[in-house]
């Protein structure tokens, strides 16, 4: 049995046991496993909200990155991200879209920071101008490439490298796809504002670019 | 040809070797839930002068109005040497502590007999502002959303 039944245990008021007991339970039956995490970190519950915070920190990370953020800039665009979490964490309604809304609010943050540090932020959909912040966004990009002599074999270093050269819509879409756990549809188009029908077309298109170069480049 | 898949489940295995969260953003996220503050209540950005469409460069300071209850928090940002100072005015003049909350830091200060309050040296990054009422009950406490300054 995994702690999370335990670490999701919601503390409820003894009257909304009293009355609502057969809701008691740390996990409804239909009810999605964030919904009691919510619950509990809501009151303060470490565990639980530790539990949160591992399960989707690689997928608001992956999305800061995929804006072409330093790491520091992507740094406080997570802190962020968890802080506006935080400030709405009694008040997420459907738990089972946290991982869509935790994306959506990196996506603004990110983008509340690129216009902070007077960079242009034209409207539309964060793939419509990522290429464009790719040129704008040229400062720390070096220093913040895994350097190719430490990819552990040249193949990876062929990858990473023929990645890079795609188009910044491109980088950008799979960037968050190869956020770690693999994020859903759904989460994909919150990161990027795009329609969920876009992305799988999207998707095979980059891939098929980045396929041919590789086999073109081995 | 390399498959789509196996493209994808490289990069994924790349990216986690090197560009991880790094442990100081995970420990900055676990510990994020100490900001929780329910017994204050929420005070919405309700203007920001960058969202303007023609936004205004060379000097002039960011505007932020944050409206909580019957309270309106005007805030002017400035920006210099890598550090914010926040210029703000309470409305309707209040006796109010103002607390400017970073997790860079916290610095406390009070409203004159104007309304108006002055913090330097804010570290940039995500900043709310607290304010309490001197006197206990002369109104409800407010906590405005999070920025960016």
């Amino acid at each position: 049995m995994g702690c999370g039944a335990v670490v999701a245990a919601p503390r409820r008021p003894a009257g909304a046991m009293l009355l609502f007991g057969a809701m008691a339970d740390p996990e409804s039956p239909g009810e999605h496993p964030n919904a009691a995490l919510l619950r509990a970190a809501a009151t303060g519950d470490q565990q639980a909200w530790e539990s949160i915070v591992d399960r989707y920190a690689n997928l608001v990370w992956s999305v800061a990155r995929s804006f072409q953020l330093s790491r520091s800039d992507a740094a406080d665009v997570s802190q962020a991200t968890w802080l506006r979490l935080v400030e709405h964490v009694a008040d997420v309604r459907e738990a089972d879209k946290l991982g869509s809304w935790l994306a959506t609010t990196a996506r603004r943050e990110a983008i509340a920071l690129l216009r902070k540090g007077g960079r242009d932020v034209p409207a539309g959909s964060a793939g419509d101008f990522v290429g464009h912040l790719g040129v704008q966004l040229g400062l720390d990009r070096v220093e913040d490439e895994p350097d190719a002599s430490v990819l552990r074999d040249e193949r990876d270093a062929v990858l990473w490298q023929e990645f890079r050269a795609l188009s910044g819509q491109c980088q950008q879409l799979l960037r968050v796809l190869i956020a770690d756990p693999p994020p859903s549809y759904a989460e994909v188009s919150a990161a990027l504002d795009v329609p969920i029908g876009s992305i799988g077309p999207t998707r095979k298109r980059c891939l098929g670019t980045l396929r041919r170069r590789l086999a073109a480049s081995i | 040809m390399i498959g789509e898949e196996e493209v994808l489940s490289s990069l994924r295995e790349i990216a986690g070797r090197h560009d991880p969260v790094p442990p100081a953003v995970l420990a900055a996220a676990r510990a994020s839930l100490s900001w929780r503050n329910p017994d204050a209540a929420l005070a919405e950005l309700v203007r920001d002068s960058l969202d303007r469409l023609i936004s205004v460069r060379g000097g002039s300071p960011r505007v932020l109005t944050f409206l909580g209850g019957a309270l309106t928090i005007d805030v002017q940002v400035i920006t210099r040497a890598g550090v914010v100072d926040v210029v703000g005015e309470l409305a309707p003049v209040m006796a109010a502590r103002v607390v400017v909350e970073s997790p860079g830091g916290t610095h406390e200060t009070a409203a004159d007999g104007e309304g108006r309050f002055r913090v330097e040296g804010v570290t940039p990054g995500p900043v709310r502002l607290r304010c309490e009422p001197e006197v206990e009950g002369a109104f409800v406490p407010i906590r405005t959303e999070w920025v960016q300054l």
